[in-house]
């Protein structure tokens, strides 16, 4: 066996797997050459102290946590498909997991550390299907942001989830006096991610391409249903950056 | 303590998944901790994992054995949500600054060869955790939890040689992160 054939092997060595004709042409290799040993030694120290990794242990509680999150999501699902069949808006299991969106700032974009306050707004977002039925005392007004005319800002998002939720659907339309940095010419993008459990934050580069007053629309699908949020973008000659007062709002 | 809803039938599908599912929580968590290298983004793998697995309890009351068939499912899922997130045309972003406490060590000094093992290990958890998700996923399965390439096979449905080179490549790896991050003195 030479050195080539010797590292061919090296995993099924290491392993213990070689056919006992083999494994005696490879000791016999390893035995009389220094190099091919060393790489030997080293492998074999390195799986040794993988196998002796201390073991790590779930949080206390864990096991009844997830149990009970499974089997309440699943519970949750079945009510409301045999309750309402299918509806547009985030049924009982979601609804409860997509607790809240909001926008939460917009920023000069780039400018680590910046002295501009960032422009701060909360809005909640309209649950398609339901909107109408749910208007209780939680008062909502679209937010509204002003962008200076060529400038780039950073628009952000926030997707408050109370359960991780995998293969969510976002999907971002824009208005016509808006650019997304990096995509030019697209006004709609759409993707799927995975949201955390918590405060999901979402950046939004953009750029002011002409004065005009569009709408952004951002959708989030899970499940078959839909959330919207929607969002009036201006955009000005020159920056000026108003303070709106919105409630917040709990979908 | 077992856990499931008030209504009868249920509780009877709960119950029948909880002991079904229960004895392996500790183990799934493991390898997803190993696979994410993070404790956050391991207890939702496992999350997300129970919630696919619920409405397939009596799929999963005929399995044979049923270890190497969650860990298969827990791999799969893994993967599709590592392919998710890097198809992501936009990142979210974690705004929170992050910070860990040292862990406290209980009051009385460790023995030098004590430390020098701690450090060791963490040394080795360290590159570790630096390596590719693929890399991170077998070394877990076959070096730490000791499945064998045969096994690996048909749980990832990649043939023997293939995992045999990857392995090969995966320790390759760690061994230079190692050397390039030795114990601290």
């Amino acid at each position: 066996m030479n050195c080539t054939e010797f590292n061919n092997h090296l995993t099924d060595g290491v392993d213990q797997t070689l056919d006992a004709d083999t494994r005696a042409a490879f000791d016999a290799h390893r035995a009389s050459c220094a190099a091919c040993q060393a790489e030997y030694a080293a492998e074999l120290d390195l799986v040794r102290r993988l196998r002796a990794l201390p073991g790590v242990t779930p949080p206390e509680g864990f096991a009844d946590r997830v149990l009970a999150g499974a089997i309440k999501h699943n519970v949750a699902q079945q009510r409301h498909h045999h309750r309402r069949g299918f509806v547009l808006g985030f049924g009982s299991a979601a609804a409860a997991a997509l607790a809240m969106w909001v926008v939460v700032g917009m920023s000069p974009d780039g400018v680590p550390g910046s002295s501009h306050a960032p422009q701060q707004q909360v809005a909640g977002a309209e649950q398609a299907g339901q909107a109408e039925a749910k208007a209780d005392n939680t008062v909502t007004r679209q937010p509204v942001v002003s962008i200076a005319l060529n400038t780039q800002q950073q628009i952000r998002l926030a997707f408050a989830s109370s359960e991780p939720l995998q293969g969510a659907r976002i999907t971002i339309r824009l208005p016509e006096n808006v650019a997304l940095v990096g995509y030019p010419g697209r006004r709609q993008l759409s993707w799927e991610t995975n949201l955390k459990k918590g405060d999901n934050l979402l950046n939004l580069p953009v750029i002011a391409t002409q004065v005009a007053s569009g709408e952004l629309i951002a959708n989030i699908e899970y499940a078959g249903q839909v959330k919207t949020l929607k969002l009036n973008i201006e955009t000005a000659a020159e920056s000026s950056l108003r303070d709106r007062a919105i409630a917040p709002f709990v979908g | 303590m077992k856990i499931f809803p008030s209504k009868k039938s249920e509780g009877g599908s709960a119950a029948r998944f909880d002991a079904l599912v229960r004895p392996h929580i500790s183990y799934l968590y493991r390898l997803a901790y190993r696979f994410c290298g993070n404790p956050e983004d391991a207890e939702d793998l496992v999350q997300d994992l129970l919630i696919k697995l619920f409405p397939r309890c009596t799929e999963l009351e005929a399995v044979e054995r049923l270890r190497p068939w969650l860990v298969t499912s827990l791999y799969r899922m893994f993967v599709d949500g590592t392919r998710r997130q890097k198809r992501s045309p936009l990142e979210l972003i974690d705004d929170e600054v992050a910070f860990y406490e040292t862990a406290d060590s209980g009051g009385g000094e460790s023995p030098d060869h004590e430390l020098a093992e701690d450090q060791r290990i963490e040394q080795l958890q360290g590159a570790f955790e630096r390596l590719s998700e693929d890399h991170r996923v077998l070394l877990t399965l076959h070096d730490i939890e000791g499945y064998r390439l045969v096994e690996l096979e048909k749980m990832l449905d990649v043939p023997v040689g293939t995992l045999k080179s990857r392995i090969h490549r995966a320790r390759a790896r760690m061994r230079k992160l190692l050397a390039s991050d030795p114990p601290k003195p």
